[in-house]
């Protein structure tokens, strides 16, 4: 009961931040809330022992990650949707910043795309955002600096400093 | 707090409709009984319960649908073909000739199944090894289901018969290089239904016009095989040797010349599992 109890507290009080994680570096709302919901039942699958890593949140985002990249998810998305009558249900659409936001982003390689996200959106120190990408700090601060600067022609975006997160 | 440019993406996910949290309970029991599941027939009951699952219906009161899986993250360069082989190609045919390196996988690795008596399982030697991929594959975790499975997508159509075919033993692994994945899985049949396996998918290839997977190439490796593609990134080489059949996930199909050298490696590492060679 406990561990159940602590299961949706994680989940409820976490998802807002995953799901937006991945509408960030995916740049589609449906498809990001697919892969972060199976992303939970998989941590609810295994909670005995994500419950108790000190950052279950951080296991719950890579998992997502992981499934929103899986390439046989698209392929039989695709096929389920050759299948599907009618037209899909409707989704609110994003916001005008959001949605230049968002194809902004898509704009920047991956690598850059993930170190912007996951430090200026999670608010992940650089060190964090080393250890998740498993990459050395200063290839995070390269990442970070060139994905700030395509951003910032892209979209005009400023940027805090970035010590203030490190 | 996130930086203020980020704000309005918050903003924009505040309203979505979650699933409740007994829902997702009940997708993990979900998940953790198919990964007991085995065979092709039940890789097909699985697809057409999946068919109907969207993310908005998960999130919505009805039932939780079948969602699919994961594989590999993410760095950006650009990994080389899954199927150029090595340098170092297996040296013979029977059960102690394929190499081993210091890539290769550790048993644990895998993922198996089965009711198989210990005689009959899938033994690790007749898996292929990272060292017969190319350079920069390494062993994933056994993360993953079986979603990747020919049968899991030809399941979607509605023409599709198993054939009653069913697996006594399997045993997958997963093989990644950066966005880039490999995975197989090697199944063991009764002598009888392995050699319906390779006509009983062929027939439901063709019976299956829609879910547009075309059998390109057959014939190259084993007592049998074919090569299923749908597009330039997902085919299936399917090869059976004996009574074990296998099935390869590869993401680079238009190679054909490097999807045969992959599947003769994969034929003589069955014979690790198999008298018939």
């Amino acid at each position: 009961m406990a561990q159940g109890s602590d299961f949706e507290e994680f989940y409820q009080s976490t998802r807002h931040r995953v799901v937006t994680v991945l509408y960030a570096l995916g740049g589609n709302m449906a498809d990001a809330q697919d892969a972060t919901q199976e992303a939970y039942a998989r941590a609810w699958q295994r909670w005995t022992k994500v419950g108790g890593y000190a950052d279950p949140e951080a296991w719950v985002r890579v998992v997502a990650r992981r499934i929103q990249l899986n390439r046989w998810r698209k392929l039989r998305n695709g096929l389920v949707a050759y299948r599907r009558h009618g037209p899909p249900p409707p989704v609110e659409p994003p916001s005008e910043n959001s949605a230049a936001l968002v194809a902004a982003l898509r704009q920047l390689p991956a690598d850059q795309r993930e170190a912007i996200v996951l430090h200026h959106l999670v608010d992940l120190p650089v060190a964090a955002v080393a250890t998740q990408l498993g990459v050395p700090v200063n290839t995070v601060k390269t990442r970070l600096a060139r994905g700030r600067r395509a951003l910032g022609h892209l979209i005009g975006a400023e940027f805090t400093e970035e010590n203030a997160h490190a | 707090m996130p930086d203020r440019l980020f704000e309005d993406l918050y903003r924009d996910t505040e309203g979505l409709r979650w699933a409740t949290a007994t829902q997702v309970r009940k997708r993990g029991r979900q998940l953790a009984r198919r990964r007991t599941a085995t065979g092709l027939a039940v890789a097909v009951v699985l697809v057409v319960a999946g068919a109907a699952g969207t993310a908005v219906a998960l999130a919505g009161s009805g039932p939780s649908p079948e969602l699919p899986d994961v594989v590999a993250t993410a760095p950006s360069t650009p990994p080389p073909s899954a199927v150029t082989p090595s340098a170092t190609p297996p040296t013979g045919g029977g059960p102690s000739s394929p190499t081993t390196s210091r890539s290769d996988p550790p048993a644990l690795a895998d993922r198996t199944g089965g009711d198989a008596s210990r005689a009959m399982r899938v033994p690790a030697d007749a898996m292929l090894r990272a060292s017969d991929l190319a350079p920069g594959y390494r062993v994933d975790d056994p993360e993953h289901e079986g979603d990747w499975l020919l049968g899991f997508f030809a399941g979607l159509c509605d023409g599709w018969d198993s054939g009653g075919l069913s697996p006594v033993a399997y045993r997958e692994r997963y093989f990644v290089h950066g966005r880039d994945g490999v995975q197989q899985r090697v199944e063991r049949y009764t002598r009888t239904l392995a050699s319906d396996y390779l006509p009983t998918l062929r027939a439901n290839l063709r019976n299956c016009p829609e879910i547009g997977v075309d059998v390109v190439d057959e014939g190259f490796a084993g007592d049998e095989s074919l090569l299923a593609v749908t597009d330039d990134r997902h085919g299936w080489i399917v090869v059976r040797r004996g009574d074990l059949v296998t099935q390869i996930a590869i993401d680079t199909p238009g190679d054909r010349a490097g999807a045969r050298r992959l599947a003769e490696r994969a034929a003589l590492r069955l014979c690790a599992g198999t008298d018939r060679c």
